[in-house]
């Protein structure tokens, strides 16, 4: 894993994180292809985030409190034909780690345009 | 080849390579992995094919998803990999404290044996130095295995304080106690024969405690 100082973000983490608080603002959960597709929107024509960057990102994350996830039900997948999706949400720890982040990020990076 | 044709092969070869960073993790990471990336997958055909994307077009977009992400798939197994070591050493430790555990509640139980017994035989050899109706000669072989037995008695009663502390001293004097109350009693040959037990398991806890530390360091 990425040795860095406690608390900083890597700037994909922060763009996971603004991205999954506008889910939230939403009332929406967020999974890992809605999220690479939000983030890529927002990235003048980059594609999408590579799968082994989101998903150790998102799981990182996770194991740090910034989000929580939970498996969606299966039968709902199955009734809609597709793989079960795992579904995150920011937490307020995340919320506040972000704001802290951004706080400390120079201001020529703004969180929907930093570079991965 | 239709374009939904020419992505099924590519679904399964990226499930492949997942299959292929996850092997060796534990059941649950791997899987939840696998999942996860055949719902992106999934999902990412669904939407490619909703907007009406071509085909290679699509294709291209994964594999470079796929290409890109790949360092991180093996940095991720390596961080997961050293996770489960750390568990595995985690666990393979609680079991050998436990056993470790084990080990001294016996030594603590033998020791107060040996200890009682040690005083047995000081009482009841130093008893012919009073008694009436011994000879001389009982009296000089009682009173010098009889000093024996007390030293002996002292050495257990300081090694069952001692165990945790100083568990290779403590052992290895139980060890010694445990045999000269014991040897010399040739009519009591089942005696003799517990006290030899008892000392081997001392002889044993003493060499395992010894190695305790090291194999605690090196975990």
């Amino acid at each position: 894993m990425v040795r860095r100082r406690a608390g900083a973000l890597l700037p994909i983490e922060e763009r996971i994180l603004a991205a999954g608080i506008e889910f939230g603002r939403a009332g929406e959960e967020f999974h890992g292809f809605a999220l690479a597709a939000a983030m890529a929107d927002g990235q003048d024509g980059r594609g999408l985030t590579a799968h082994g960057t989101l998903y150790k990102a998102l799981g990182r994350l996770a194991d740090q409190g910034l989000l929580t996830s939970r498996w969606e039900d299966a039968e709902v997948a199955a009734s809609e034909g597709r793989p079960r999706r795992r579904l995150y949400r920011v937490t307020g720890v995340g919320e506040v780690a972000l704001r802290r982040a951004a706080g400390a990020t120079p201001a020529h990076r703004s969180l929907g345009t930093a570079p991965a | 080849m239709t374009a939904r044709a020419a992505r099924e092969p590519l679904t399964s070869a990226v499930l492949a390579w997942c299959d292929w960073y996850t092997r060796g993790l534990p059941d649950d990471v791997a899987s939840q992995r696998r999942d996860e990336l055949a719902s992106d997958l999934h999902d990412h055909r669904t939407d490619a094919r909703l907007r009406g994307e071509p085909g290679g077009r699509h294709a291209r977009a994964v594999t470079v998803r796929a290409i890109l992400g790949a360092p991180a798939d093996l940095s991720w197994r390596s961080y997961q990999l050293r996770i489960a070591r750390s568990a595995r050493r985690q666990e393979e430790n609680m079991s050998a404290t436990s056993s470790r555990d084990g080990r001294t509640t016996v030594a603590y139980v033998l020791g107060g044996v040996v200890a009682a017994w040690s005083a047995v035989v000081a009482v009841g050899l130093l008893y012919n130095l009073v008694a009436p109706d011994r000879n001389d000669q009982d009296r000089v072989w009682g009173a010098s295995i009889g000093l024996v037995a007390v030293v002996c008695l002292g050495l257990a009663v300081w090694s069952v304080t001692a165990l945790t502390r100083h568990p290779r001293a403590a052992g290895a004097s139980l060890a010694v106690a445990s045999v000269v109350t014991t040897v010399w009693m040739t009519w009591f040959l089942w005696l003799a024969a517990v006290g030899a037990l008892v000392a081997a398991f001392f002889v044993v806890y003493a060499v395992r405690s010894s190695r305790a530390p090291r194999e605690a360091v090196l975990a």
